[in-house]
């Protein structure tokens, strides 16, 4: 099981230049709103920056996989591609590597990633948490996401590493009102030393907390894990990544335990952050 | 890590409306429909324009008589997809899905980017995800179907139609039911645009569809440590009969023994093809206990899977 948590990348993507082709992409839409009875918003469409699921994790596998093969890649996604019509799997494709997408459970899908790729025992796997407000309708839901720009945040697993991944669970049943008791039990149990939470998480559940980004899904509490570690003073081992999804009523909690600085570099518009370990070579910026 | 299917359940709309009825709306001209009927040996199509995906899903998940009584068990819902967005954000199909079968303790969630080869992917990801939770008791519900809309076939690259059949398929990972022997997948990035394929790379996806799906199947049985000779059936997906036939001359493999008997009643219904041919070969005595299948299916941009099982008995 990959337990070690090697590096992360948060890329921000603006407005893409390539435009796919809107009223075909549109049509589809149309189809499947129509039973909900929403409408078409395509002024809205067309404001989004139209970041494809393609182009941002051809970036992002990129990335990691200059250091050696990837075994595994999950795509962890809420909101949909600005074009679906071209496969991931397709676009990332490379011998031997398994490529999927999970969706359907908001914020949480990337902990359902993380959760997926421990449970491919060998080699190094790559979960990309996705994020792009090209949505060509209006939803309450979606209200507050950022559609001035796209996000990407990858982390790369694997064997070793000085950050291991120590519990992963999705906690389901659990109503707003219970969020914070519930998490402060479990925080209880496996004490930390910062919290980094969601934009529905109560900030009372630890001592130190973090607030992650309200304008990002899936994310947001992964970008903000990056600017953490991406601090040069950050003196945090014990680490709990924490997110609700209220749709679902699902929390999704996460405990990282480093048992080394990480080593970063941080500007705009990326957060890139290696985690050593003894055969990794050191990325770092000088 | 074992993975077993305990049981599967289908769910067929009753009405089958002909390709000649059904074709125009589908952006089918008269001539496709006859191509269609006489060549590639597709004919009606199923579809249940009264119901939307969630009922879909529950009709065919409400057909496995053990759900009710083992739902505290299912850990994971998963809904193995084609085409990733089925509607708005705030309206997820997946969610009403559990709530109306009891399963709002469950983990829910949807995979997709294998197209219709993404069931196939959804059973291995159950079997791995229940290892890995570690409660041996713990099962996976896995579900399969989707809308046909108007838009799907009309971009459809291969001569197919797309149905409305839906499969539900209970994962467990103890000694009951029909053991996984072997997963094979093999991705192919020059098809990656899928529906927007060049004319060019069209013809050539269709010119490899053979060789590739066969290398599949064979790598497949034996990775499960048999030989094709030891497979009594193979349950594929239902895009049309003729791509079958080649692939079984390719292989070697009696043409028989591949399940068609839906190719022209339900048409290619998305991710749940293999599924539903499963139940009904099932229902008509086609797997005798301790017989090795094949499930198969391949989806666009493009994706080529194989499982080999052990059919241990009584799907339930």
């Amino acid at each position: 099981m990959n337990t070690g948590l090697l590096a992360l990348h948060h890329s921000v993507f603006t407005d893409s230049i390539d435009k796919p082709d809107r009223d075909e992409i549109l049509a589809l839409w149309s189809e499947r709103l129509d039973w909900a009875g929403v409408c078409i918003d395509r002024d809205r469409y067309l404001r989004g920056c139209h970041n494809s699921f393609a182009s941002m994790t051809t970036d992002l596998a990129g990335r990691f996989s200059a250091d050696g093969p990837l075994d595994i890649i999950v795509i962890a996604h809420a909101t949909p591609d600005a074009d679906a019509r071209i496969s991931l799997a397709g676009t990332l494709a490379a011998r031997n590597t398994l490529v999927f997408a999970i969706s359907d459970l908001g914020r949480l899908a990337p902990f359902s990633a993380l959760e997926t790729v421990r449970s491919y025992p060998e080699g190094r796997g790559l979960v990309i948490a996705l994020d792009q407000g090209t949505v060509p309708y209006a939803d309450p839901q979606l209200a507050a996401l950022d559609s001035a720009a796209d996000h990407a945040v990858g982390l790369l697993l694997g064997d070793g590493g000085q950050a291991n991944l120590h519990t992963l669970r999705l906690l389901t049943d659990i109503p707003p009102d219970k969020v914070e008791a519930v998490v402060a039990a479990e925080l209880t149990c496996t004490p930390v030393d910062l919290a980094i939470i969601g934009a529905h998480v109560p900030s009372g559940v630890a001592h130190l907390v973090r607030r992650a980004p309200a304008d990002q899904l899936c994310s947001a509490v992964w970008s903000a894990l990056a600017q953490e570690l991406a601090r040069p003073d950050s003196w945090c081992r014990r680490i709990a990544v924490i997110e609700y999804e209220p749709a679902l009523h699902t929390v999704g909690l996460l405990h990282l335990e480093l048992s080394a600085p990480a080593c970063a570099r941080s500007g705009e518009p990326a957060t890139e952050v290696f985690l050593p370990s003894s055969q990794a070579d050191m990325r770092c910026a000088p | 890590m074992k993975t077993n299917l305990l049981a599967v359940s289908a769910y067929i709309p009753p009405t089958g409306v002909h390709l000649e009825t059904a074709g125009p709306a589908l952006g089918l001209s008269d001539l496709d429909i006859k191509m269609f009927v006489k060549f590639y040996g597709l004919r009606d199509v199923r579809v249940d324009a009264g119901a939307g995906l969630h009922e879909l899903l529950v009709a065919a998940a409400k057909g496995i008589g053990t759900l009710a009584w083992a739902a505290r068990r299912v850990r994971y819902v998963i809904h193995a997809r084609t085409i990733q967005p089925v509607g708005p954000y705030s309206a997820n199909p997946l969610l009403e899905v559990r709530r109306t079968l009891g399963l709002e303790h469950s983990v829910g969630l949807a995979v997709t980017q294998h197209a219709c080869a993404s069931g196939l992917l959804a059973v291995d990801l159950a079997g791995r995800l229940l290892t890995a939770h570690g409660d041996r008791d713990a099962l996976a519900l896995v579900l399969t179907g989707e809308k046909a809309y108007p838009h799907v076939n009309q971009q459809m690259p291969v001569p197919t139609v797309m149905g409305e059949s839906a499969a539900a398929c209970l994962i467990g990972g103890g000694d009951a039911g029909d053991r996984l022997l072997s997963y094979v997948w093999h991705t192919d990035g020059a098809f990656r645009a899928s529906t927007e394929m060049s004319a060019e790379l069209r013809q050539q996806f269709q010119r490899d569809y053979p060789d590739t799906l066969a290398q599949v199947i064979l790598t497949a049985v034996r990775k499960a440590g048999l030989d094709l000779a030891d497979i009594s059936m193979i349950l594929p997906h239902n895009v049309n009969r003729v791509s079958w036939v080649r692939v079984a001359k390719l292989i070697g493999y009696p043409v028989e023994r591949i399940y068609l008997a839906n190719v022209p009643v339900t048409g290619h219904s998305f991710c749940a093809d293999p599924f539903v041919n499963y139940a009904c070969a099932l229902e008509q005595d086609h797997l005798a206990p301790g017989a090795h299948y094949l499930m198969v299916s391949v989806g666009l941009g493009a994706v080529f899977a194989a499982m080999v099982f052990r059919h241990r008995g009584a799907s339930s």
